[in-house]
């Protein structure tokens, strides 16, 4: 992360290692030397590098010289060359802890995260209390997502740490990521009116983002209104965090003023029709993406988005023609393909359905969802043999995966002819919830199941566990109408008639929403 | 002549059971021939389908089995569709009216019948005596208008409605049911209203560049239409006083028949992606529905199937009608059970119907004992709308096999198609269908359209080898067909119950005599009760096997019952009811 905060911390190192250099005295390397760290802290980094070059070329085993060259280098974003130089530099003067710290650094930047672990490591057993290589060691663990190491590494320099919002944002996002989640609100609730880069501010603003924990970060993001230079990213990402917390209105605003202002990108747009779907008005929804699409049509997701939204709105011949496009645009996307498998299914296209999904598994031959859409689409196009092959293949590639055992669960119920279909669907959908929890469908499933069951023989244990799978879908966030009629036909059944009826009444609301979108429950 | 009477009463006690035929049918011999060409039936149904892909044509078309000259011998109508503003047949397309000449022939007496066309594209009919004067008269749905055409008596019909106020104007009317909701002797008269349509700006779909029908929810559902007779020849619309103004949706076919067994008649209503209505009748001219707390509605996960064709009878013999519902392929036609008590039991898989009609889209449907072993099997016929279907499917075809299901007694069934005969082994585009035994043998017989071909006549060969009983209701307080009336026939332990109902199947009207199938002949004394429509009961007991009889309503004293036509083969009774 953050190659913002390695430039100020090369920067920093460099002019350490200035400041610290052995310089020969009396000869002309040093002078051009000296007038090279001169003209660095000047901001003169063109001068600064011509000289440093002399001197290398004069004193070409001086690890002093060597490393502010790199230093410059790096600050240059030269960072390849960089390498070269603090990598001689530490040939030089092994035992110099100064030129493999500013090796670490760059090699950081780099991307080489083992060789700066490495380095870094082999720093802190020399020298334990190295707070740099300390605060070095924890961004470059953040990075490589061993999270809990990078929180306890920078939660023991958190002078270093404060002082560069970069670094605030790299340990706030470990406490995320450990699951202490309020660390990482208050260490940045800590950053609020502390002066410190606007940069800094939004990388931790979008740490918090990423976690969800959307009141810290819109508070950073509005801390930096006022001198955040790139002003649409920002209000885009103040217009996502209302999104995300359910103000769509303020978010559709927000994105209003930003398209006012002719800044709008096409991501704003995007996020736009989002809100407009979101609102029940599916005209202009359609008509956000499109621009969103206009302004970047090298940008697959709008397509993609463009195609759901169309869908959910049951507007599937035009959903079709925006994922043609999406396939012709993207023929290497498995995406694509899948999302015109996705609206074949709807249109029970089956057999295009299967010639889609087979060629986003052929795109995408690890993607379980292609592979779960292949197998489905040969299951409505009537090749039910081949699709029991496929599902079962994808058992056996994908034995933990929760989505297979879901699909082929929910296709064997929804086609069930007898009780021995049934009892491989019941078998497979509780292998689904067993593997993962918090999926609400398989709950849904399992609840109509029941209900599917007992038809002949409506017993009282049957419909109680109808309920608590019904009860524990709604919980898990299904909200759709399917569950509450359900719901409504086991409290009946279990003779708690007036929680079937307020059930059925809320199945009325929604379904008249589902098959009116642009109308809102309760017809408000 | 009441030694007479005491005589056959004594002969047709179960004890001694009935005059055993000599014919039988050899082990190879079908259960149903089709009889169609040989039976001089020649017409071709005509859709008008054209490039333009108007849905309407895909629907049709209806057929009714009804004696129109009361002569004992069940006639034929065939309803056609029409021209459209984008198709003209290469004659004018013509409804057909054929009589049964007695001798398994039908002529065609359309030309005569003021029948042959009609002033918009027909879709169904329903034959009932709205005007009690003894003859049926006809009602005729379609799109943009309805007609109800009265019987002369004569062999022709006069289009009285304008007059009676039936037009069913701008709608397109789908299945229609004669029934006495309000109980007052006289036929009122239901139609399900399909969809809003219009040649001119209807949706447009296609698969890939071809043109296709579109899927029925790209049209606006209709409300149902009600109408009131007023016993003089006129009728009123009450569908918004009845409570009916607010049921949109896409109703196809209706059945009438009293679902909770209170002695009026209520209405199961089969919707095409809207959910079914059970409608039931309040007492005071007005239904509620309860489909969705009958759970008869929707599909297990909240969604409307695509109801076409319904019917109502006794599945289980437990006494009280079932529905049968025909949907699309995948959503499987759909069997309830009527326990007495809400919700109804889906039995769709348990009868073995999801496994059976699962590839189908199936249209008309009628309960029926074709072997006269008690219990009701089912026949009916399927036939997808999709012409590109098997270009994405590759388990359900674009024509689709009829299929004659046997009921085990329990509500099971299984499919009988290497029996049933050649016709239930081919494919077709099956849409009316209607039941009644037109050469009055005891088997009931079936008839069925196909869009753009000539309809099938099939001709049972088996019922009558079973013992039988047939039954014609003549109200006289109520409505004179009797519309409405559960006849409960007892022997010994075993209870048989029927109802003439209203409406039913797909787009067709059905020969309204009762057949009880006894089986093997039975040892015990038969029963028969009946409640009128408009709620009085009689009891029958001197019943004869193997042959038809009518019984008129009494409002008390012993029954009055007369036998109106013979079976083939049973001997001509005569019975003096005084």
């Amino acid at each position: 992360m953050n190659a913002r905060v390695l430039a100020a911390l090369t920067g920093l190192l460099c002019s350490v290692c200035a400041m610290s250099g052995q310089v020969d005295t009396p000869d002309i390397a040093s002078e051009h030397a000296e007038r090279g760290v001169q003209s660095a802290q000047a901001g003169d980094l063109v001068r600064a590098e011509a000289e440093l070059r002399r001197a290398v070329e004069l004193a070409p085993e001086n690890a002093s010289y060597l490393t502010s060259l790199g230093g410059i280098l790096g600050m240059e974003q030269k960072l390849e060359e960089a390498n070269v130089y603090f990598e001689r530099a530490v040939k030089c003067d092994p035992a110099d802890p100064t030129p493999r710290r500013n090796l670490a650094a760059n090699q950081w930047r780099l991307g080489q995260l083992n060789q700066a672990q490495a380095n870094l490591e082999r720093l802190l057993r020399a020298q334990p209390q190295d707070k740099v290589a300390t605060l070095l060691l924890g961004m470059v663990s953040e990075n490589e997502k061993n999270y809990a190491r990078a929180a306890k590494l920078l939660a023991t320099v958190p002078e270093l740490v404060e002082q560069r919002p970069e670094s605030v944002a790299a340990l706030a996002n470990s406490y995320y990521q450990t699951g202490r989640r309020e660390r990482a609100h208050d260490l940045l609730e800590g950053l609020l009116g502390r002066p410190a880069s606007s940069q800094g501010i939004y990388a931790a603003a979008g740490v918090a983002a990423q976690a969800r924990d959307y009141g810290i970060a819109e508070k950073l993001f509005e801390s930096i209104q006022s001198s955040y230079p790139d002003k649409e990213a920002l209000e885009y990402n103040l217009a996502l965090i209302q999104f995300r917390t359910e103000r769509v209105a303020e978010s559709q605003k927000t994105l209003l003023d930003l398209v006012n202002t002719g800044r709008a990108k096409s991501a704003a747009y995007n996020l736009l029709g989002w809100c407009y779907a979101k609102e029940n008005k599916p005209g202009e929804a359609v008509h956000a993406i499109e621009n969103a699409i206009r302004l970047d049509p090298s940008n697959e997701s709008n397509y993609l988005d463009l195609t759901t939204i169309l869908m959910d709105n049951h507007r599937l011949v035009a959903a079709l023609e925006v994922a043609r496009k999406a396939v012709e645009a993207f023929p290497q996307s498995g995406a694509a393909y899948r999302a015109k498998g996705m609206v074949e299914m709807k249109m029970d296209q089956f057999t295009d359905a299967v010639r889609s999904y087979g060629q986003a598994v052929g795109l995408e031959p690890k993607s379980v969802d292609a592979k779960v859409g292949l197998a489905s689409a040969n299951w409505g196009a009537g090749k039910r043999a081949q699709a029991e092959a496929q599902f079962q293949s994808l058992l056996k590639e994908h034995p933990s995966d929760a989505t297979a055992y879901e699909s082929y669960g929910s296709s064997l119920l929804n086609g069930a002819t007898d009780a021995a279909m049934l009892g491989r669907a019941a078998a497979l959908l509780k292998k689904a919830v067993e593997l993962d929890s918090s999926r609400a469908e398989p709950h849904y499933q399992l609840g109509i199941l029941e209900l599917k069951k007992s038809a002949a023989d409506v017993s009282p244990d049957s419909m109680r566990q109808a309920l608590a799978e019904l009860q524990n879908a709604v919980k898990l966030g299904l909200s759709d109408s399917r569950v509450h009629y359900a719901l409504a036909r086991v409290y009946r059944r279990l003779g708690r008639e007036n929680e079937a009826a307020s059930e059925m009444q809320l199945y009325k609301e929604l379904k008249a929403t589902e098959e009116n979108p642009g109308q809102t429950p309760g017809g408000t | 002549m009441r030694w007479a009477a005491m005589l056959l009463l004594a002969l047709l006690m179960c004890s001694i059971g009935p005059v055993r035929r000599t014919d039988s049918v050899s082990a190879a011999q079908e259960f149903f021939t089709d009889v169609t060409a040989q039976a001089g039936i020649h017409w071709r149904h005509f859709s008008g389908e054209s490039q333009e892909k108007y849905l309407i044509e895909a629907m049709g078309g209806g057929v009714a089995f009804f004696d129109f000259d009361r002569d004992g011998r069940e006639d034929l109508l065939f309803l056609t569709g029409g021209e459209t503003p984008k198709s003209k047949g290469p004659a004018p397309p013509l409804n057909a009216l054929y009589r049964n000449t007695g001798d398994g022939k039908f002529e065609d007496v359309t030309a005569k019948s003021g029948i042959a066309r009609l002033p918009f594209y027909g879709m169904g009919v329903a034959a009932g005596d709205f005007d009690n004067d003894g003859y049926p008269d006809l009602f005729i749905t379609g799109y943009p208008s309805s007609a109800l055409l009265h019987n002369n008596r004569d062999g022709t019909f006069t289009d009285i409605s304008e007059k009676a106020g039936v037009k069913n104007v701008g709608k397109w009317g789908a299945s229609a049911a004669w029934f006495d909701y309000d109980r007052d002797g006289r036929l009122d008269l239901f139609v399900a209203n399909y969809a809003k349509f219009s040649y001119e700006d209807g949706p447009h779909c296609d698969y890939q560049g071809m043109r296709t029908y579109c899927a029925q929810v790209a049209y606006e559902g209709e409300r149902p239409t009600l109408y009131h007779n007023n016993g003089d020849g006129t009728f009123t619309d009450v569908t918004e006083q009845a409570g009916l103004g607010k049921l949109i949706g896409r109703a196809l076919g209706v059945v009438a028949i009293d679902a909770d067994d209170d002695g009026w008649p209520d209405l199961f209503v089969a919707r095409d992606a809207s959910p079914n209505l059970l409608l039931v009748n309040q007492h005071d001219g007005t239904f509620k529905d309860v489909a969705l707390d009958a759970e008869v509605a929707l599909s297990a996960d909240g969604t409307a199937r695509a109801g076409m064709g319904v019917d109502a009878g006794d599945v289980n013999g437990d006494g009280r009608p079932d529905f049968v519902v025909t949907d699309f392929n995948d959503e499987t036609h759909a069997l309830f059970l009527n326990s007495g008590k809400s919700p109804y039991r889906e039995w769709t898989r348990e009868s073995g119907l999801a496994a059976l009609t699962r590839s189908f889209v199936g249209w008309g449907i009628h309960f029926i004992d074709f072997d006269n072993d008690g219990n009701l099997d089912l026949v009916l016929v399927n036939g997808h709308i999709n012409q590109v279907i098997e270009k994405t499917r590759v388990d359900v075809s674009y024509n689709e096999p009829p299929l004659l299901l046997a009921n085990n007694g329990k509500g099971v069934f299984r499919n009988v198609r290497e029996q049933a005969g050649a016709v239930f082994r081919n494919r077709y585009l099956g849409r009316g269908l209607a039941v009644g035994d037109y050469d009055n043998d005891g088997g009931v017989d079936v008839v069925f359209t196909r869009l753009n071909e000539a309809p099938i006549l099939l001709h049972n060969n088996v019922g009558h080898l079973k013992t039988w009983i047939g039954i014609e209701l003549q109200g006289t307080k109520s409505n004179r067909d009797a519309i409405g009336a559960k006849l409960t026939l007892r022997c010994g332990a075993r209870k048989l119950v029927r109802w003439i109902t209203g409406g039913a199947s797909y787009l067709s009207s059905h020969d309204q005599r009762v057949i009880f199938g006894l089986g093997e002949a039975p040892t015990s004394p038969v029963r028969l009760e009946i409640r009128w429509p408009n709620g009085n009961t009689q009891a029958v007991t001197r019943l004869k096997l193997n042959q038809y009889q009518t019984i008129v309503e009494q409002a008390s004293g012993p029954e009055l019952l007369r036998n109106t036509t013979t079976s083939r083969l049973a001997p001509w009774y005569i019975i003096d009811a005084n």
